[in-house]
């Protein structure tokens, strides 16, 4: 299984690279820069992300209390499985990186196992950057409560505006 | 044994009381131990989930930081910098603030506690600034002046969220040291509880040791107590055993010399003596018969009583035991001038019948004991595989009151009648044991003054009728059984007298006697000369009669050997059985005991010999005259007595056998003077007893010329046969 799942990813991103070329420019700001080993660009060895190619691609709603908000909040975003996929990325880790120039270390293994999102919305409304936004990580803390100590917050990035891959 | 379990039970209650108080004590102390060690342990777990929202330090610093970096940006602003990144800077501080009272944040920062109204200053100042940043962008007209604002309040922001970091940090250290004081307050807690739980384990093992120790100590005393029992019952078997031994050892002693005197009468009662001899030598032998029946009943209770004794279930003819009883009875009734009467059904039936003969000897022995004139009656019946056999007398009886001492052991009603009857008193105790060991019941009525009835009842299945050729044919069963046989025989017994007895006896009965003293000198004669039988003692010094039985057996010696004993167990006769005898006799040995055992050993009889030798039969014969003096026989019956007299015509059967063969080989070998003198004696003999007609052809014979033998043979018949029947 260890070796099968990195051979079908390899297959993957050779579908990607395929469609390189055809990652699209983003229109409006850009919200997300992925660097790193990633076989997808459209740019200078970067893609680059706005609004409008996050929400294009695989989407979930994860409805949690958090240590964050008072009471239940609905995020909604990009599953960051999907957008790895998108850009053909191959490491183990990940490192996200806030506005504020703090960053965290997330294991790839984490998006497999659970379906961690950046979150574009909450309760339906763009996340400014005054709420946290451009992007959220967030984890399936609904589903898993076990996800729910300092580890995780301490994963759970906000203000996310760069992702890289190694 | 009670009172040493009332005393466990009296040490054991208090102790009990005292065990279940502590027992419950202990559970109540088991029991809230724990509950107060999962308090502490849950007050713990609350404790680091709660842990979990506790980064107020972190917030309070990311705060300063950001506000810090405001600073900076708005520095740079001032010198003509981007105004966009001053902007940034504001919203990252801005969400940073929101953070101060939302989520978990918000218990730490409380609005009651000073590190709250430290959080909602620093809040306040960024959220005063939101206008001042929104209107750089709109009037930028006013920028430098609204940097200059924005610088103040950013500081203002530096100073206050500085404070917030002290209040936090102080705060977070007096929570942590509360915490530690907490957590060392559980540690107390569970130790305790643990401290708890391990002396109540201990006591619960004390406990259980005490307990442990108390059923150990019961059952050592249980186990004393059985044990102590167990001795007093292998006391109380010895004792029995000893007293078993002792009565069985006194009556062999008893019995030995008796026999010795009992034979010795036998045998001198066959020899000529005058009246008043004879009268004599009667007495002796019924004083010994009686002494004889005395050891027998104490032998026999004191088997009984050890329940040793063993039954000899089969099957016989009912005629077979009454007329042995009829034989022994009549007589004695006679005597004592009482009507004798006796009557039965030709029956076969099972059971024990040397027990059943026992019984009814005793019943009739009392009967003819205790009645003074009248009758006694026997009667029998089968009913229904059952059989009933009453003993009527016409005696005094026995009043009602004296019925229950009847069967008692020792008892006799009248101790005056001790004294006048004689008899251990035990007959009637023996008489019940055996029949209840027969399943039977045994009773009486009796009216006094007009006699009584004494019966017994026994199950006999199987029984069934006998067809008239099915009976036993009546044989010549006379007090005393006259036979005749020919041959030699061995007998072996360590003590002279009774040596001297059995071979006495044997050779009235005609035979030729050889004897020995013990076990090696038997083994040694049968292997030099051709015996037709050995009667072998049991008990003899050097080497007993069992074992020489064997190495007689082992030499390929098949004679036939019976035991000769005093002890009359059933043990013993098997032990003879066993070692490869062929029959038993208990002694005293009496000559129908012998006569018995020859014939079914197959000793030939001096009849067979005559036949074999080719004697004519008695039609042939020229037939004797047969007169009987009757009334010269009724006088010497009264002075005699009927056994002396029965006696005497035994001895005159066996003297008419011998002086007929003496005068027979005489002839033969033609020695006249021994011819004579044989026929002389037999004269007298016939003579001496009242027949006329023997002593008259005895005498015709001697002046006679002829051969003899004939007419000799013919004499020896009719004598044999008269006298039988």
């Amino acid at each position: 299984m260890r070796v099968l799942i990195p051979a079908l990813l390899l297959c993957l991103s050779g579908i990607g690279s395929a469609l390189a070329d055809d990652l699209p420019q983003p229109m409006g700001p850009v919200l997300l820069t992925v660097t790193g080993t990633i076989a997808n660009t459209n740019a200078d060895g970067e893609a680059r992300f706005d609004l409008e190619m996050l929400d294009a691609l695989p989407q979930r709603v994860t409805e949690s209390e958090t240590p964050w908000y008072n009471g239940v909040q609905s995020f909604s975003g990009v599953k960051i499985e999907a957008l790895l996929d998108a850009v053909g990325a191959d490491g183990d880790t990940v490192t996200v990186t806030a506005l504020n120039d703090y960053s965290a270390q997330i294991p790839v293994a984490d998006f497999r196992d659970y379906e961690v999102i950046f979150a574009t919305r909450i309760n339906g409304e763009t996340l400014s950057v005054r709420d946290k936004g451009p992007l959220f990580v967030i984890y399936p803390f609904d589903e898993n409560p076990d996800l729910y100590n300092e580890v995780y917050f301490g994963r759970s990035v906000w203000q996310v505006t760069a992702m890289s891959v190694e | 044994m009670a009172k040493v379990l009332a005393k466990l039970g009296r040490k054991a209650s208090p102790r009990l009381g005292l065990a279940i108080v502590l027992l419950t004590l202990i559970s109540v102390i088991l029991l809230s131990s724990t509950v107060w060690m999962f308090a502490g342990l849950r007050d713990r777990q609350q404790s680091v989930e709660r842990s979990i929202r506790e980064d107020a330090v972190w917030a309070a610093f990311q705060t300063d930081r950001e506000a810090a970096r405001l600073v900076e940006a708005t520095l740079i602003a001032q010198t003509g910098g981007d105004i966009d990144a001053l902007i940034l800077r504001y919203d990252l501080l801005y969400s940073r603030v929101t953070l101060l009272g939302d989520g978990s944040y918000a218990v730490p920062f409380g609005a009651q506690s000073e590190l709250g109204e430290r959080a909602e200053a620093v809040s306040d100042i960024v959220q005063d600034l939101e206008p001042t940043i929104d209107a750089l962008l709109d009037e930028p007209a006013r920028r430098d002046a609204l940097l200059t604002e924005i610088l103040a309040s950013a500081e203002q922001v530096i100073e206050a969220s500085n404070a917030l970091i002290v209040s936090a940090n102080a705060e977070t250290n007096a929570l942590r040291v509360e915490e530690r004081r907490k957590d060392l307050d559980a540690y107390w807690r569970i130790g305790i509880a643990t401290l708890a739980l391990t002396l109540t384990l201990v006591m619960l093992i004390v406990l259980l040791g005490v307990q442990i120790a108390h059923i150990s100590r019961s059952g050592r005393a249980i186990e004393l107590l059985g044990r102590r029992n167990a001795k007093k019952a292998l006391e109380a078997r010895e004792a029995m055993r000893a007293k078993s031994a002792f009565l069985a050892t006194m009556s062999h002693e008893i019995r030995t010399p008796l026999n010795g005197i009992l034979g010795m009468t036998s045998l001198l009662q066959q020899s000529r003596l005058s009246p008043e001899q004879a009268r004599h030598v009667v007495s002796i032998r019924q004083s010994g018969d009686v002494l004889l029946d005395v050891i027998t009943d104490i032998l026999d209770y004191s088997k009984l009583e050890a329940g040793a004794a063993s039954l000899a279930i089969a099957s016989f003819e009912l005629a077979e035991v009454m007329r042995s009883v009829e034989t022994i009875m009549r007589p004695r009734a006679e005597v004592a001038g009482l009507k004798f009467d006796m009557e039965w059904p030709d029956w076969e039936v099972t059971s024990d019948p040397a027990r059943v003969r026992q019984v009814l000897l005793n019943l009739v022995g009392n009967a003819v004991k205790f009645t003074a004139e009248g009758s006694v009656r026997v009667m029998a019946e089968v009913d229904e595989a059952e059989l009933k056999i009453s003993v009527t007398d016409t005696g005094k009886g026995i009043a009602a009151a004296d019925m229950p001492l009847l069967f008692k052991d020792f008892s006799q009603i009248d101790s005056s009648s001790t004294r006048s009857f004689g008899g251990t008193g035990l007959g009637l105790a023996i008489s019940k044991r055996l029949v209840e060991a027969l399943n039977g019941t045994i009773n009486v009525e009796s009216r006094p003054g007009q006699g009584s009835t004494f019966w017994f009842s026994l199950p006999v299945a199987p029984a069934r009728p006998l067809a008239e050729a099915e009976r036993a044919v009546s044989h010549c069963m006379a007090p005393v059984e006259p036979s005749r046989f020919v041959g030699t025989v061995l007998v072996v017994d360590d003590n002279a007298i009774n040596r001297e007895v059995s071979a006495g006896l044997l050779e009235a009965m005609g035979l030729d006697v050889v004897t020995a003293s013990n076990g090696r000198e038997a083994v040694d004669l049968a292997g030099t000369l051709a015996f037709s039988m050995i009667f072998m003692d049991m008990q003899m010094p050097e080497m007993d009669g069992l074992a020489a039985t064997r190495a007689l057996r082992q030499q390929g010696i098949d004679v036939p050997i019976a035991g000769l004993t005093a002890n009359a167990f059933a043990s013993d006769r098997d032990a003879c059985l066993a070692a490869g005898m062929n029959d038993y006799v208990s002694k005293p040995a009496t000559p129908e005991k012998l006569a018995q055992v020859l014939r079914r050993q197959g000793v030939a009889t001096a009849d067979e010999e005559a036949v074999e030798a080719g004697a004519p039969s008695d039609d042939e014969a020229g037939a004797a005259e047969w007169t009987v003096d009757t009334a010269y026989q009724e006088v010497l019956r009264e002075q005699l007595g009927e056994e002396t007299f029965a006696g005497l015509l035994v001895q005159f059967e066996a003297d008419v056998e011998r002086l007929a063969e003496e005068a027979i080989s005489a002839w033969r070998e033609d020695e006249l003077a021994a011819y004579d003198a044989a026929l002389h004696t037999l004269k007298g003999a016939a003579l001496a007893l009242g027949y006329g007609g023997v002593a008259e052809t005895a005498n015709a014979l001697r002046k006679q010329t002829a051969n003899p033998v004939a007419a000799l043979e013919a004499v020896r018949g009719t004598v044999r046969e008269r006298l039988c029947a």
